[in-house]
Order: C-alpha cells, then sequence, then structure tokens
C-alpha cells in the first residue's frame, strides 16, 4: 500500500511538473509588450492576446475598472467590447507599425 | 477512489507550483506593497485618501490607467484625472463613477489552457462529454442598462423671471401633479397684474358707456352709430381683460397683487434634480426641477451585430438586474436603434419596463435574457459541467486533446430534465464539455486570483 502510494506521489509530481511547467517555457518576453513600452508603440504589444500591452486586461487585471468606467466592457465575455472578437468576429486590432510613437 | 486521491495530491502541486515560481518574480512587488501599508490605512470604502478618487481608477496611483482614459476622451489633462470622477472639477461626484467598476475575478471568455502532453488530460482524470440539444429555444444575452422613460421626464423651468421666495420640494420627494414647488416673485407678473386691474376697469367704465348710449339710443337722443362705437370699445376692453388673465393663469398667478406665482409639478413623480435656491433670481430659461415618473423605465439593451437578424420590434425579452438578485423584469422590445455602434458593434435596443415599488434606478447595470426563436435549439450539458468562478458561470469545452477552452455560460434552467442543465448561451450543441476533472481547470484559469499572479492562458 505505502508502496503504491509514493509511486503515485512520484508519477503525480512528474505530472504537474510537465504539465504545468508549459509557462515557464514559453518565451515570455517575446509575447508580452516590454514594461517601459510607451502606449501606442510598436513595442506596447501583447502577442499572446493580441491587443496593446497598455489596453489588455487578461494580462494586467487591474485596468478592467477604467474600461468599465468608460463603459466599454462586455460583462457577458469578461472583456473590454472594443476588444471582443465574440460579439465581433470582423474586429481587427493592427500592431502599430515599428517606429511609430 | 485512485484517482481521486490522484486529483487531489495534483490540485495542490499544480498551484504551488505556479505559486512558487511567481513569488520569486513578485517579490519586489510585495516589498512595495510592505511599503504602502500606511497609506492602505487611510483607505476606505476603496477611496484613495491621498487623491480622492477611486482607487481602482486612481491614475496617480496607477499610471497604467491614464492611457485608457486618454483613448476614451474621458481625461481632464489640467489635473491628471479621468474627467468623469476628477475630484477638483467634479468634486460633487466624490471621485467615484456613476456604475460598479469591480471585476468579477472569473477568467475571460474564451480563456485557453493547455497541458503539455496528450495523456496528461487522461491522468488527470479529465473527461468530456457531447453537449446535446436542449428543450427549450436559444436565448441572446445581452448587457442591459436602464435610464428613465424620457416620456415621463418632466424639467420645470419658471414661467416669468423672479426672485424664488419659496421652495416646497427637494430632491428625492415625491410631488403629485399640481403639487406646488416653489413661489417666484416677478415684477413682470406684477405688471400683468396691475393692467389686470385697470383693464377690469377699462370694461366697467366701457359697459356702462355702451348701456347709457343704448338707453339714448332707445329714446332717440343717441345715434346708432355712437352705440355701436361704445359696444366696440367694451369689446376691446374685455378681450384684453381676458387676455391678461389668460396670461397670469399661464404664469401660475393669481388674479390678486403681488406679483407672486407659484411653479407647480405638471406631472407625478421624484423630483430628481433642483437648481433653484432661496433668494435667487431665475430667469425662464433656467431649469428648476426635474420630475421623473418612475412608474416604468427604459431598458437599454446592446444588441450584438451578429444577433440583430433574430430579434425584431415585439420580441419579449426577460431583464434580470445586477444589483437585485433573481428578481425579473418583463417586457418586450419596442425599438431598435437604426444604427450601429462603430466601437462595439452593437445596436440598441428599447424595454419598456414596469417599475413597481421603484426598484428600477436609472444607471443600474443588467442582463437581457431575449428568446432567439426560429431553429436554434438550447444546449444541454451534465449539472458536473457547470463550475462556478466568483458571480460567473463557467464551463470547458475540449478544443483538441490536451488543449480546453473556459466558457462563461447562461443557464436557461435549472429544472433541466434529469442530470442536465440547459445552456442559453455559451456551448453549443455537439460541443465536448468537461464533466469531471473541470475544477482543476477552473483553478488554472483563477491562478490569478489565488496568488500566483500568472496570466490565465497556459
Amino acid at each position: 500500500m505505502r508502496r503504491s502510494i509514493l509511486l503515485s506521489i512520484a508519477l503525480l509530481v512528474s505530472i504537474s511538473v510537465t504539465a504545468f511547467a508549459a509557462e515557464s517555457a514559453k518565451p515570455a518576453k517575446d509575447l508580452h509588450g516590454g514594461k517601459g513600452a510607451k502606449p501606442g508603440s510598436y513595442e506596447d504589444w501583447c502577442s499572446e492576446h493580441g491587443v496593446p500591452e497598455s489596453m489588455d486586461t487578461r494580462c494586467d487585471k487591474s485596468l478592467i475598472p477604467a474600461f468599465k468606467a468608460t463603459g466599454d466592457w462586455d460583462e457577458k465575455h469578461g472583456l473590454p467590447k472594443s476588444q471582443c472578437k465574440k460579439c465581433n468576429p470582423k474586429l481587427k486590432i493592427v500592431r502599430p507599425p515599428k517606429g511609430s510613437k | 477512489m485512485r484517482r481521486l486521491f490522484i486529483l487531489v495530491m495534483l490540485i495542490p502541486l499544480a498551484v504551488a507550483f505556479g505559486c512558487g515560481k511567481k513569488d520569486a518574480a513578485k517579490a519586489p512587488e510585495s516589498a512595495k506593497q510592505a511599503a504602502a501599508e500606511p497609506k492602505k490605512e487611510n483607505q476606505e470604502a476603496g477611496l484613495c485618501k491621498e487623491h480622492g478618487v477611486l482607487e481602482a481608477l486612481c491614475t496617480k496611483c496607477n499610471p497604467k490607467l491614464a492611457p485608457i482614459f486618454q483613448a476614451k476622451g474621458d481625461w481632464c489633462a489640467e489635473h491628471g484625472f479621468p474627467e468623469s470622477v476628477c475630484p477638483i472639477c467634479h468634486p460633487e461626484r466624490g471621485g467615484k463613477p456613476a456604475m460598479d467598476v469591480a471585476g468579477d475575478d472569473a477568467p475571460p471568455d474564451g480563456t485557453k489552457v493547455i497541458l503539455k502532453g496528450n495523456d496528461i488530460a487522461r491522468l488527470a482524470g479529465i473527461e468530456t462529454t457531447k453537449a446535446v440539444a436542449g428543450r427549450g429555444t436559444a436565448e441572446i444575452i445581452a448587457p442591459v442598462i436602464i435610464s428613465y422613460d424620457a416620456t415621463r421626464v418632466a424639467q420645470v423651468t419658471a414661467r416669468a423671471p423672479g426672485v424664488v421666495k419659496r421652495v416646497s420640494a427637494d430632491i428625492g420627494s415625491w410631488v403629485s401633479a399640481g403639487a406646488p414647488l416653489a413661489v417666484i416673485e416677478s415684477s413682470a407678473v406684477s405688471g400683468d397684474q396691475s393692467r389686470l386691474t385697470a383693464a377690469r376697469s377699462r370694461v366697467q367704465t366701457a359697459e356702462a358707456s355702451y348701456r347709457r348710449e343704448a338707453e339714448l339710443e332707445k329714446k332717440g337722443i343717441s345715434a346708432k352709430k355712437e352705440v355701436q362705437a361704445a359696444q366696440q370699445s367694451l369689446r376691446d376692453a374685455t378681450a384684453e381683460l381676458e387676455s391678461l388673465q389668460a396670461s397670469l393663469r399661464g404664469v401660475g398667478a393669481d388674479n390678486g397683487s403681488g406679483g407672486r406665482y407659484t411653479v407647480k409639478a405638471p406631472v407625478s413623480g421624484v423630483v430628481t434634480q433642483r437648481t433653484v435656491s432661496l433668494d435667487r433670481y431665475v430667469d425662464s430659461q433656467t431649469p428648476l426641477f426635474e420630475i421623473v415618473d418612475t412608474s416604468s423605465m427604459w431598458a437599454e439593451v446592446a444588441l450584438p451585430e451578429a444577433e440583430l437578424g433574430t430579434v425584431k420590434a415585439g420580441t419579449s425579452v426577460v431583464v434580470t438586474m445586477d444589483g437585485l438578485s433573481g428578481r425579473e423584469f418583463r417586457g418586450s422590445i419596442s425599438h431598435i436603434a437604426p444604427m450601429i455602434d462603430p466601437q462595439t458593434r452593437t445596436a440598441k435596443a428599447r424595454v419598456k419596463l414596469a417599475n413597481p415599488g421603484g426598484l428600477l434606478r436609472a444607471n443600474m447595470y443588467g442582463q437581457a435574457r431575449i428568446s432567439a426563436g426560429g431553429s436554434r435549439s438550447s444546449s444541454a450539458v451534465p449539472r458536473g459541467a457547470i463550475q462556478r468562478a466568483k458571480s460567473v458561470k463557467l464551463a470547458f469545452v475540449r478544443l483538441a486533446s490536451n488543449e480546453f477552452e473556459a466558457r462563461r455560460v447562461q443557464v436557461a434552467t435549472n429544472h433541466g430534465s434529469g442530470d442536465l442543465v440547459e445552456i442559453a448561451s455559451g456551448v453549443e450543441v455537439g460541443e465536448e464539455i468537461v464533466v469531471a476533472g473541470s475544477f482543476l481547470l477552473k483553478t488554472e484559469t483563477l491562478k490569478d486570483s489565488i496568488g500566483a499572479g500568472c496570466c490565465p492562458e497556459l
């Protein structure tokens, strides 16, 4: 019985590390805009979510109240209306070109 | 039994892994938080005492919020606050917006969870089943904001310029139609009252003159022409008298003297605005009171562009308000706007709602359930597939063997057949729904809320 428990724990540890270590393997810097990036610039871009990093509520939940206060919030999908592709499948958010300020 | 044990062990391990990794990265933030501790002690009710605005919207404490307000045009450049809550420009607002801006802390719709390795889902005990067709028709869920019924709003202005001598109604008080709101002393009204007195006198004189001429004509002393002239004078004087009486009646003044008149409520309702104060001079353009009959209100529904084809005027709607849990208001769509908001890609639809007891208040937020009808059918999933994350109900859809997507679902009814729950929106018939192990997936999407601090999409 004890042997079986130990084996289970060892298995779980290996599963957990492989399953949920996905994030640590991600090139996070490539996906998310730099911290000092100027809003509206090329560098201010979250490649993971396809929106400017300075407007990304999925990366920074503290931005949500600002969108709610300006009436740009979709309660149903938990995203700004202006970014919700479920409500507006034709919506295209274009990354600013390099060198834009 | 063994699977349960594995699941129980897996969750804390996964959470602990995420927390440990992120805690190190967050160490400087923790230090900052510790330094900010005395400041937090001064905060109450979410207000930033240092800057006088809601902490969640304080652009001084969190400068990252500023670009959002600037992009929306809600920005006071002079003071560096959102214009809508600027404590210097609008001190009466107390630094707080009209709506609740707190987040629901649930993952956004479509948040993906990707497991590393194809067999992990099986080992973690994740099982799926296909969503089947439900019995009811699908519903469209759309956000709602409550506003006054514009046909029941009265802006009361002064009928004639003057000085306010008495104020009888205040904000929040209920007044019936015809009830006095204020008394105003007006020189224009006083002039009309004086002219009325003179006109009365002229009528009496003209009437006496006419009678005299008529008597003289009967005796053959006076000519018919003079009688007709006297009669015309009487008619002119009477017309002037009636005109002045109508003018004073329209203003709300009596036929006496003193130049005072009473401003009365044109409709029954609640006084929602009062700009008048004692001894203030008002002209006939200045609104004095706003009175709203709140027995019925309008619900402004934001209909997504994609759903416009299935909704038309007359479609029945059930509205539930965030602040009135469980209370349903029923109505039907009376009007759909002919244009779509270019930013939100939604069209406004109006629903007139009866408001017994005044529970509905302007600017309240809620949700509308609109029966879509047609051939679309709702889906049904096992009860165990529904997870609750804060105030939001979630289901997880399997997109690939190791990829899952969180969906915010609207449960149509809890009285589904047997163990099935009908889903009004969020899950389509035929999609693979997680029925076992969904708690593990939910935990992953909520890492941010439980302290791991990482992006919910893995």
